[in-house]
């Protein structure tokens, strides 16, 4: 009922609905603008599958605390393709994802993973 | 060991959930090999890097692959120089928590406004019945070309290829609204979609001034380029916010909501800020300034038919071409260089797609001698403002609109 109400509502206030027209004043030369698309009449449901992601930060320890501290949420390239970042830079994005994103790590871990990063990960002095 | 270890090895098993895999975090190879097994060397500051390339991710052709979990998928250069309108199979992909929508049922799926007058929630085939509108708009990340930024600044490192161009229809925002009853105390309107985050924050949520979204362009978009959105591009529905950033293209948007009050949400009020100043610039370094959320793009163009670092048979006059855009504005002008900004000429506009729309430009530049050379190419949008040679800089690595180069040689 409500949602009825609701579309005839919509359908009253649709009447003048238009996009940005083309832009008059600067000239074009040559080609044909591109055709238009034929008006979309029906949405089928959808479903994908991901590739799989096993990247990790290798072996040894300083790889596993990376391992365990930082591949919760993302994928280990948003690490490993970073810049090289100073030990302030990343002990301030470790400190975002701790504060920010409540990634699940210790404060008082903090050093260990920078040591961690600047070992395994892009850095600079 | 410590209270951590639950809710991580929760997280990860949820992550890794959501990767479709039972897998465990035992794999013990650091390399990043994904994908193809072929690679793609991006200019940025302080040289080329490589990233993998891969055509596995589903919906997509060959993409760069910047992080598969949650997917960053940049658009090769090469896809810009075929067609003012990027195919959605090779548009570029950003999402920022895991928990990305894998499904969607077309019958289930319903679209909610709150905070009107009445409650409203549409299903898709409602949103089929509409008045519809339709315009081509450049999609374009905040951080797009980040990984130019000099001094180089964390996040994702994009090259130029984080944008697109499509044609998009869908209904009005403002027919929504409308539809939903707009009350004399809503401010702003809110939108969410179907992803989540993997912890207890705020999830990724915009906002947009009422006046903006009942301007009669922002559109809840159900077809890209004719289609149905693929569903790492939103589907089933995207807010379209013409001229601005991609950051308020909400994805797999379906909860639109008025608000009385100031968006405090994470994503709006400390998330994607710029420095207030002209062009988004600060010194290098810099990070105490006054701050205020990105919003409109500026003009941007891009030499595409030649790759940076070619070595070109030499030509007396080289065919130099590219797409421009105005940001919010139309391209009104684009000048292209051969010696690194010396001098420039004109270089000819293609049709004409819309205000917010790339636009093909080409040229024939005379190069006189053999060596190196230095290509530009240079925008100005109907408004005047013309990109300027120098690159801002802030630390968040947004709105990158400076004149770019391109280092070939000819013999
Ligand atoms: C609780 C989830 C979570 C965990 C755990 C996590 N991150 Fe993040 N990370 C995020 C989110 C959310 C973003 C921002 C969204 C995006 O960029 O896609 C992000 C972004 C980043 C970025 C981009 C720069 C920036 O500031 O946004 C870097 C670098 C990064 N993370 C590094 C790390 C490192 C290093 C660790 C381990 C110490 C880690 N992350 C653990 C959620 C997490």
């Amino acid at each position: 009922m409500r949602r009825r109400a609701s579309l005839a509502a919509l359908g009253l206030a649709l009447l003048a609905a238009c996009g940005p027209q083309p832009d008059k004043s600067a000239k074009s030369v040559g080609e044909e603008r591109e055709p238009m698309p034929a008006p979309l009449t029906a949405i089928q449901s959808s479903s994908i599958t991901l590739p799989t992601d096993e990247q990790t930060f290798g072996a040894g320890q300083d790889a596993a605390l990376l391992d365990r501290s930082c591949l919760a949420c993302h994928s280990a390239s948003m690490i490993l393709y970073q810049p090289p970042l100073t030990r302030k830079q990343w002990t301030a994005t470790v400190d975002k994802m701790r504060e920010a994103y409540r990634a699940p790590i210790e404060a008082r871990d903090t050093e260990a993973i920078v040591d961690a990063l600047m070992a395994k990960a892009p850095s600079s002095r | 060991m410590d209270r951590f270890d639950s809710l991580l090895a929760g997280t990860i098993a949820r992550r890794r959930l959501l990767a479709g895999g039972a897998l465990g975090i035992a794999a013990s190879t650091a390399a990043l090999a994904q994908g193809s097994g072929r690679f793609m060397r991006l200019a940025m500051a302080g040289g080329m890097e490589s990233r993998p390339l891969a055509s596995d991710l589903p919906g997509k052709g060959e993409m760069i692959v910047l992080r598969n979990r949650p997917p960053l998928l940049e658009t090769p250069m090469s896809v810009f120089d075929e067609s003012v309108f990027t195919p959605n199979d090779r548009f570029f992909v950003r999402w920022h928590w895991a928990d990305i929508p894998l499904s969607v049922d077309a019958e289930a799926f319903r679209l909610t406004i709150t905070g009107g007058k009445r409650p409203v929630s549409l299903s898709l085939a409602d949103l089929l019945k509409l008045p519809r509108i339709s315009y081509a708009a450049v999609n374009q990340c905040s951080g797009n070309s980040r990984g130019l930024f000099d001094p180089r600044v964390p996040g994702a490192q994009w090259g130029h290829g984080a944008m697109g161009n499509a044609r998009w229809e869908g209904v009005a925002l403002r027919a929504l609204l409308d539809a939903a009853g707009v009350g004399p105390g809503a401010k702003s309107v809110g939108f969410g979609g179907l992803d989540r985050p993997l912890t207890e924050v705020d999830p990724f949520e915009k906002s947009l001034a009422l006046d903006h979204a009942m301007d009669g362009e922002v559109m809840v978009a159900f077809a890209m380029n004719g289609e149905q959105l693929p569903l790492l591009n939103g589907f089933p529905l995207r807010l379209i916010v013409p001229g601005w950033y991609s950051t308020y293209w909400v994805k797999a948007l379906n909860h639109i909501d008025l608000m009385s009050g100031p968006d405090e949400n994470y994503w709006m009020a400390k998330a994607y800020q710029i420095p207030d100043a002209p062009g988004a610039d600060v010194p290098p370094g810099t990070s105490t300034f006054p701050k205020t959320p990105i919003s409109a793009m500026n003009p941007r163009s891009w030499i595409t038919n030649i790759e940076e670092g070619s070595r070109l048979p030499h030509r007396r006059h080289l065919p130099v071409g590219g797409i421009a855009m105005g940001g919010d504005r139309s391209v009104s002008r684009v000048e292209v260089s051969g010696d690194g900004g010396r001098t420039w000429r004109d270089a000819r506009l293609g049709p004409d797609e819309g205000r917010y729309s790339f636009r093909r430009f080409d040229a024939r530049m005379p190069l006189d001698a053999t060596g190196r050379h230095v290509l530009m190419s240079r925008c100005t949008s109907s408004d005047g403002v013309v990109q300027p040679m120098k690159a801002n800089w802030n630390p968040g690595g947004y709105m990158r609109g400076c004149v770019e180069a391109l280092r070939i040689e000819t013999a």
